[in-house]
């Protein structure tokens, strides 16, 4: 008798509750595609599947370098009129190739109007690479590639490069420090290579040598890490024990404040050369510290892979491999880059 | 020796710790609606019902909203993949938890893992030698959690916390940070995470697998009562002779030994490793178990149910996208679903047991 004047109220009960919280399941769901469907920048073109451009990359969504890329890409989406979905990794999986090989894979499964991705390795892109090529989905690479020269190869098919190439920027670095610092045959110039292990430093580092031989010029590389402090004293020891240096080149943010913060400690005044861009390096060219730096211009790696993918789509014009670096920027251009950089976000 | 688990025994399998009342679910004279709702007790006591339902619901909601692409065989085979890799994880973490312990390190041992097997196949050594090498370092890495947890008598959340750190560092010092590429990969990376037909690849059977016998030992062994009764009531468990310290241990060197097997599967797939691949997981792990119904603090859990909670991350993941929602709410919506889920579970759970005294 209990029994059964319990049962029905508790199978009632145990209904309404389980419901309670798949509602709030789906009321979260909903609200958070709601919510995003109004956030998002590159929303405003009309959207269709077939009519959807992916934007892959592996930028830290706290990475102050990567804004401008989006920023580029967004600005493409908007001109041209089209829908693009910008992909982001999470700030946990900063690093993981995997995530955004995961990204490439759920984009290529929309069988979308084109992707362009970012390819940071030299094989576990490979498969999802294949599986857009055999589909027919355009594919432009942006920022990196899996080659040095920025070029496909068999296990890795894509339409184009947009990007620098760190080999003829670092070529480039060369022949504009030996103009700007009126470099003779025999100068003393060294590289703070605060990577080592980096290919990509490395490929700069290779192009530097190289650009520097038909002057006469070998440079001397300082090995020092990610840690500013500890590389600044590194350089500092070695300025303080080889007088005369003419020059100093950078290959990247992290090298560029190791010097900057050596000569500062030490009261010194060598010219200084440098790689990449940050709020940081623009300080620092707008009051002469840092001469020039190589800029591989993030915004135009959004845009053009975005344009190119359009033209391909809408003109059958066939996407072709674009330089977008290396770009010199000295106090004489910084003014001008600055209204620039206010309007791409940098 | 110790007196046959005969006690431990009672314990169900499907993990309520709870002794079994006598005759407590059977449908006893009262009527159709006194027998409905014993079936609906018994459906909901199935710890997957409430995970599946989300899972189905995700299901409809982005097939509707993405155009018909998320629900593609090519799709699906790119979740797959995705969730095969947290998968192999989170069964061994789902059944680490199920005899109360966590493992913070599994990020850390996967990557470590794969890195010498990767570094091995890469200087030439015999690709099953280097898979030897993972499994073992997995087996190491599990035996050491295990054996300082229990000897010097220290949460698992604290040890773990420091073997994390322990094999991140030593992965760095190790590689310098580098990715190893592997250009010409073997016949056993193809064979561990390679193409079985088209997009489809052999990672999600070995995920399967390891499901279905990690999910047959908890469910249906004496050593699965054992993992149940350590993490429900240790004490109790002592008192009737279960083997605590050796369950304990076991429960963490199965534990090593599928992340770092899930390390090696990703190898195969990706043929590169570095020393962050895998460093999200282990959190996502933790939370696809408690989605699919383990218990914080031991003693409830099941592997099917850490499977379909894995699947409803990465559907949560890939659904996402193809719904054109921007990737940045992902870790929110995971948030909700987690407190939703443990939500659900917790009232199912006194429900159930209410029904039954």
């Amino acid at each position: 008798m209990k029994l059964f004047g319990q049962s029905r109220p508790r199978a009632a009960r145990i209904a309404r509750l389980a419901a309670v919280p798949v509602a709030l399941v789906t009321a979260g769901s909903l609200t958070a595609l709601s919510l995003a469907g109004g956030a998002s920048a590159s929303r405003t073109a009309p959207r269709s599947a077939s009519g959807t451009y992916y934007f892959v990359s592996h930028g830290c969504p706290t990475d102050t370098f990567w804004p401008p890329v989006w920023n580029g890409a967004a600005d493409a989406a908007k001109r041209l009129g089209i829908h693009v979905d910008i992909l982001h990794i999470t700030q946990a999986e900063c690093g993981s190739t995997a995530a955004e090989v995961n990204l490439l894979e759920t984009a290529i499964a929309a069988h979308p109007a084109g992707i362009a991705t970012t390819v940071t390795d030299p094989t576990a892109f490979s498969s999802a690479l294949k599986t857009a090529a055999a589909d027919h989905i355009p594919v432009v690479v942006f920022n990196s590639a899996p080659t040095a020269n920025g070029l496909p190869n068999a296990a890795n098919p894509y339409l184009a490069y947009v990007g620098q190439s760190n080999y003829s920027a670092g070529v480039g670095a060369a022949h504009e420090a030996v103009s700007e610092f009126h470099l003779k045959s025999g100068a003393k110039v060294i590289v703070i290579d605060h990577e080592p292990t980096n290919i990509s430093l490395t490929q700069r580092l290779n192009g530097i040598r190289a650009g520097f031989r038909p002057s006469g010029i070998t440079p001397t590389v300082i090995a020092t890490s990610d840690d500013v402090s500890s590389g600044a004293s590194i350089v500092g020891a070695y300025l303080t024990s080889h007088k005369g240096v003419d020059a100093i080149l950078t290959l990247g943010t992290t090298g560029t404040d190791e010097a900057v913060q050596a000569l500062t400690a030490d009261s010194l005044h060598i010219r200084i050369g440098a790689f990449d861009l940050d709020s940081t390096t623009l300080a620092y060219i707008e009051r002469g510290t840092v001469t020039f730096t190589v800029d591989q211009q993030p915004y135009l790696q959004g845009y053009l892979s975005i344009v190119e993918l359009f033209l391909d789509k809408t003109e059958g014009a066939a996407p072709v491999n674009i330089p977008t670096g290396p770009a010199f920027l000295t106090s004489s251009n910084v003014k001008e880059l600055g209204r620039f950089v206010n309007h791409t976000g940098f | 020796m110790a007196p046959t688990p005969a006690a431990a025994a009672t314990v169900s399998s499907r993990g309520d710790t709870s002794p079994a009342p006598p005759g407590g679910s059977q449908p006893v004279a009262g009527g159709w609606q006194l027998a409905a709702s014993s079936a609906l007790t018994r459906l909901l006591r199935q710890r997957e019902l409430g995970i599946a339902l989300v899972a189905i619901i995700l299901f409809v909601l982005f097939s509707l909203l993405s155009h018909g692409t998320f629900d593609s065989v090519q799709n699906w085979a790119a979740i797959g993949s995705a969730t095969a890799e947290l998968g192999i994880v989170t069964v061994g973490v789902s059944l680490l938890m199920v005899s109360g312990e966590f493992d913070l390190s599994v990020g850390a041992n996967f990557a470590f893992a794969a890195l010498v097997m990767a570094l091995m196949i890469h200087d030439g050594y015999p690709p099953l030698e280097a898979l030897g090498a993972d499994i073992g370092i997995g087996i190491g890495v599990g035996l050491l959690n295990g054996l300082v947890t229990v000897m010097l008598d220290i949460p698992s959340f604290i040890t773990t916390l420091g073997t994390f750190f322990l094999w991140s560092g030593v992965t760095l010092l190790v590689t310098g940070g580098q990715t190893v590429t592997i250009l010409n990969p073997p016949g056993v990376l193809t064979a561990l995470g390679g193409s079985v037909s088209g997009q489809i690849r052999a990672e999600i059977f070995w995920w399967l697998g390891a499901g279905l016998v990690i999910g047959l030992l908890l469910h249906r062994t004496v050593t699965g009562n054992w993992l149940f009764a350590v993490g429900g009531k240790r004490f109790a468990a002592r008192e009737t002779g279960v083997p605590v310290v050796r369950t304990r241990v076991i429960a963490f060197v199965i534990c090593g030994v599928l992340a770092a097997f899930a390390g090696a599967v990703q190898l195969g797939h990706l043929d590169s490793m570095s020393a962050s691949f895998g460093s999200t997981y282990q959190l996502e792990a933790i939370a696809a178990s408690v989605v699919g119904g383990c218990a914080l603090t031991g003693g409830r859990g099941s592997i099917l149910g850490a499977m379909i909670g894995t699947v409803v991350l990465q559907m949560l993941d890939n659904g996402l996208i193809l719904s054109g929602v921007s990737p940045y709410w992902y870790e929110s919506v995971v948030g909700v679903i987690v407190i939703a889920a443990v939500a659900l579970h917790v009232r199912i759970g006194r429900l159930t047991r209410g029904a039954e005294q």
